[in-house]
């Protein structure tokens, strides 16, 4: 019989061998030694290890076991004649895969003869489990006997890190050196380690086994009843333990459960995957198991595995209901986010309460996925009153963000389904629809809608909803100027409304008494506000902080407690209200009173800016009650500027051109010919407001003769003083330079988005959250691309560098907010770039895996496939293929044999 | 009066839909797709005939919609105006179907 050398000889040690003196040392003592561990353990390495430490006198053989040993007789045969014999002192016998024997009674029976006939033969077994060797009970009475387990050979958490493995990666594999090795190789080591096990312990298993494991891989734990339930059939608690024997799961005490190690769990839930009948299948009864035990988050993870629509809607309307009454909307969204639309379409009345929650929580970019899904699943079950409030709130929704065009949809097809409204949810619909024909300043309009929706309410007894139908009135009164009537609708509104509606319409009075100056009658309306949401107490913190400013008629100077108890109640109310996902409107609120602060602090730049940015908010929005308050506050903002020599000039050039003096705007045709306009807007974007004669020259009259060109500049130039002097500005034209002096002018908002960029790039380094508060203040004074009226070679040019400046802006803005870690304000970032340039296709990557990263599967895909129309439509192209493979591992689809 | 039209192409089944999309519209379009023994893989919905559409309109298109992708079929949508393509938006059915520029794309 010819026996490879390789059986005889041990391996080699790998360089990275971590050596193991304790057990070394142990396995001197003793006589008989048996290691037993799964695959990857290091048996063999120990073994090798201590053939080269051992240095006795007598022979030492080593044997490799293989399956053709199992034959009888060839055990004897293989070893054969040892010079010096086995007999002989200080002999050792090295068998490695030793299981292999296990059942092979011949095998078996030799070992326990070689034992009694040499007792002073060492006997070093290594194998996944110890053959049963005869007579090896009766042997341990007289010899030591020491067994070595997995646990012992694991690799400490220290050893680990000697192998540059990080913390991780032990607590994933528990010191298992082949899977810490494996992992050492990144991802594709885990892949690798995966189907390490897959082929070295799985594949060797009998198909109950395997069922065993299959059902505490689903479940998570292995249990005689848990075990019985999964399988359907008997299962003894014998059975259940096997696998901890075999060191593939470890015993709950708490539980009274066998856990299956994680890589173990990984590598059966791989393999389950790819039988999805059968995962499905225990997936199922993992959660009618769990469900019946009060697990209903575990139960319902395991329906949704199961992709049992049914039941997993089923058991999330219960748990969701639980979750909003709880108040937990954080959980509730998680849940939502998992569940297939198919789902969510199953349980609407649950998504849309979601959504109204989402809403009133500041979180509106959830509100709109929620209330989408809540209009499919009515829309699919034509149940209309649903649809129509969720149509509603969708449309309130897209409001809030200042997001038009969407909101004109939806509240239009709202409009449309209408006509199947009665009762109360017809007059609540008045109201939304007349505050929407407000928003589109169709205020007389808005207003007979809300006055029919609070006359309906009332005769139906629905006070709540003539309540709500006289909030919606009173704006439309403010856009009218009827502000008196506009408080007597809001005082009849708190008469009618209770919670948070109730607050709702105390604010929004307080709000209007506090612009026309009335702080008596505003006090007792805050001090007795309760503030429901966040975003009330916001707002109830900053108009408190106005109450506490100077009154508009008060002689006393501002004390330095009074502005500092306005300061603290402003960042109470920043605190209440973060910025990240603040809606518009709450941005204006804030804006005003910062302006007002920053007017009582004598800041007036600042003061200036903020009012500006609250104007704009407030003409975005539309809501004529903020526009009114921006107003008022821009318009103080003038001050010193007013009382010497009139209104100071706010000008805004990005998005529209725009001139206002006083809080009111300039109309056109203070300039006379578009030509004056034209050199005004060009000495407004040049540094210090100046340019040279010839500069002028060569830009505005470039063909016409020099003495010609010079006369129309004269002339230009007096027509511009003209209209400057009606404003109380002025233009200085003495020597070369035409300037017009920068005290005159009060505000320019490219200037001040420049100042934040500078701000933003200087910050970045250092001040990641400063920077990010710079960028987001650019960004919300970028209104749009510079004087985009103007139509001429110079504004073109400096066009194009603002667009550059606004897009060094998000990059800086994706960059900070990676620096704080929030993945919502890199991918707000993120979008404003790749609306700004669509070609950009690694921005759009990236903001992608943003998307997928927080959960948003569904923005995902749906931005995906717009991109994907418009690269066709406009290009001609398909997008590349990295980015349909980012979308793919956002969306992995199941692996099928 | 609404009109269901049905063509099989060899990219699909047609469904060309004229008329003002309410109840009845939708009706007629889940009747047209349960008239077939077997569900289309592929789904082309036709709009160029469409006026104005309604949330029973809407739901029959859900339903057909539903029915073909959970049998692992694919629905496109073509000839949509820009205020068809808007509801189809905001009613959040852009996730579920694919909408095309024409019937060449919608059937390649």
């Amino acid at each position: 019989m010819t026996i490879p050398p390789e059986k005889r000889s041990p391996p080699a040690l790998p360089e990275a061998h971590v050596n193991r003196p304790t057990l070394l040392a142990d396995m001197d003592r003793a006589q008989v030694i048996l290691v037993t561990a799964l695959a990857g353990y290091g048996k063999s390495m120990l073994l090798a290890e201590h053939w080269r430490h051992a240095s006795g006198p007598g022979p030492k053989v080593w044997y490799t076991v293989d399956r053709a040993d199992r034959e009888d007789g060839r055990l004897a045969a293989a070893l054969g004649p040892v010079e010096g014999g086995l007999g002989a002192a200080g002999a050792a016998l090295y068998l490695d895969d030793a299981h292999l024997l296990e059942g092979a009674e011949g095998a078996c029976r030799f070992l326990g003869e070689l034992l009694r006939q040499t007792p002073s033969l060492r006997l070093i077994m290594a194998g996944r489990g110890a053959p049963a060797i005869v007579g090896l009970q009766r042997i341990s009475l007289s010899r030591e006997v020491l067994t070595i387990t997995g646990e012992q050979l694991a690799f400490t958490e220290e050893e680990c890190k000697r192998l540059g493995a990080g913390e991780s990666t032990y607590a994933l594999t528990g010191g298992w050196p082949a899977a810490v090795a494996l992992l050492g190789r990144g991802a594709s080591g885990l892949q690798a380690l995966l189907e390490y096990i897959a082929g070295e312990v799985l594949d060797a298993l009998p198909a109950e086994r395997l069922d065993l494991l299959a059902a505490a891989a689903v479940l998570g734990e292995s249990r005689p009843d848990a075990a019985r339930w999964m399988l359907g059939c008997e299962v003894s608690a014998g059975e259940v333990a096997w696998a901890g024997r075999e060191q593939l799961a470890g015993y709950d005490p708490g539980r009274d459960a066998w856990r299956l190690h994680p890589l173990i769990r990984e590598c059966v839930r791989q393999r389950l995957r790819r039988t999805p009948e059968r995962w499905r299948a225990l997936s199922r009864r993992a959660a009618l198991w769990e469900w019946e035990r009060g697990n209903g988050a575990a139960a319902l993870e395991h329906a949704l595995a199961a992709r049992d629509e049914g039941l997993a809607a089923t058991y999330l309307d219960v748990l969701g209901f639980r979750l909003l009454r709880a108040g937990d909307l954080a959980q509730l969204g998680r849940y939502l986010d998992k569940a297939p639309a198919a789902v969510l379409e199953s349980v609407p009345d649950l998504v849309l309460e979601a959504a109204e929650g989402f809403r009133r929580a500041l979180q509106p970019r959830q509100a709109v996925r929620a209330f989408h899904r809540a209009v499919v699943g009515y829309a699919g079950v034509h149940r209309h009153e649903g649809l129509l409030r969720a149509l509603c709130g969708l449309g309130r929704t897209h409001a809030d963000l200042g997001e038009w065009e969407e909101a004109g949809t939806a509240f239009g097809q709202a409009e449309a389904e209408m006509d199947g409204a009665q009762g109360p949810l017809r007059a609540e619909m008045l109201a939304v629809m007349g505050e929407w024909h407000v928003f589109r300043g169709r205020a007389e309009a808005g207003a007979a809608l809300c006055a029919e929706a609070a006359a309906r309410g009332e005769s139906e007894g629905d006070r709540a909803g003539a309540g709500l139908a006289r909030l919606g009135l009173a704006q439309a009164l403010v856009a009218l100027e009827r502000t008196g009537e506009a408080r007597a609708a809001l005082t009849a509104a708190r008469a009618d409304l209770q919670g948070a509606a109730l607050c709702r319409a105390a604010l929004t009075e307080a709000l209007l008494l506090l612009t026309e100056g009335a702080f008596d009658d505003a006090e007792p309306l805050l001090r007795n506000a309760v503030a429901g949401s966040p975003a009330q107490q916001a707002v109830r913190c900053w108009l408190k902080a106005r109450l506490a400013l100077p009154r508009p008629d008060a002689a006393a100077a501002l004390r330095r407690e009074d502005l500092a108890a306005a300061e603290a109640l402003w960042r109470e109310g920043e605190a209440a209200a973060p910025v990240a996902d603040r809606p518009p409107g709450l941005s204006c609120v804030s804006s005003i009173t910062a302006a007002w602060l920053a007017l009582a602090r004598g800041e007036w730049e600042n003061a200036r800016e903020h009012a500006f940015m609250a104007s704009r908010l407030a003409d975005e929005l539309r809501l004529p009650l903020l526009r009114l308050a921006a107003r008022r506050v821009l318009a103080a903002c003038d001050g010193p500027f007013q009382q010497e020599v009139g209104a100071a000039l706010h000008v805004q050039c990005l998005g529209i051109f725009r001139v206002q003096a006083g809080g009111q705007d300039l109309p056109l045709e203070v300039w006379g010919r578009p030509q004056v306009r034209a050199l005004f807007q060009f000495l407004l974007v040049q540094p210090g407001f100046a340019a040279s004669r010839d500069a002028l020259l060569d830009l505005f009259w470039p063909d016409a003769p020099p003495a010609d060109a010079r006369g129309r500049l004269r002339v230009a130039l007096t027509r511009l003083r003209r209209a400057l002097t009606q404003v109380g500005a002025d233009l200085d034209t003495a020597g070369d330079l035409v300037r017009i002096p920068p005290d005159r002018v009060g505000f320019v908002d490219l200037l001040a988005f420049r100042s934040h960029l500078a701000a933003a790039r200087s910050r970045l380094p250092d001040d990641p959250e400063g920077a990010l508060a710079a960028c987001k203040a650019g960004r919300l004074l970028y209104g749009g691309d510079l004087l985009p009226d103007l139509s001429a070679g110079w504004a073109d040019d400096l066009r194009r560098r603002v667009r550059q400046e606004l897009m060094e802006l998000l990059r800086l803005w994706r960059g900070a907010g990676a620096r704080v870690g929030s993945n919502a304000e890199a991918a707000a970032a993120l979008e404003e770039m790749v609306a700004l340039e669509p070609e950009r296709e690694e921005e759009f990557r990236e903001l992608l895996r943003l998307l997928l990263q927080m959960g948003r599967r569904g923005d995902a895909l749906r931005r995906y496939r717009r991109y994907v129309t418009w690269l066709k439509r406009e290009l001609g192209l398909d997008p590349e293929p990295e980015t349909a493979a980012v979308l793919r591992e956002g969306f992995p689809r199941p692996r099928s044999r | 009066m609404f009109d269901v039209g049905v063509r099989e192409m060899s990219g699909g089944l047609v469904l060309d839909l004229s008329g003002d999309f309410g109840r009845e519209g939708g009706e007629a379009v889940m009747r047209a797709a349960q008239a077939r023994s077997v569900l289309p893989g592929r789904l082309v919905l036709n709009f160029s005939g469409v006026g104005t559409m309604n949330s029973a309109g809407l739901g029959g298109v859900i339903w057909v919609v539903r029915a073909v992708t959970r049998a692992g079929g694919q629905v496109r949508v073509y000839g949509l105006t820009d205020h068809l393509r808007r509801i189809l938006h905001v009613m959040g059915l852009v996730e579920y179907v694919t909408i095309c520029a024409d019937e060449r794309s919608a059937l390649a």
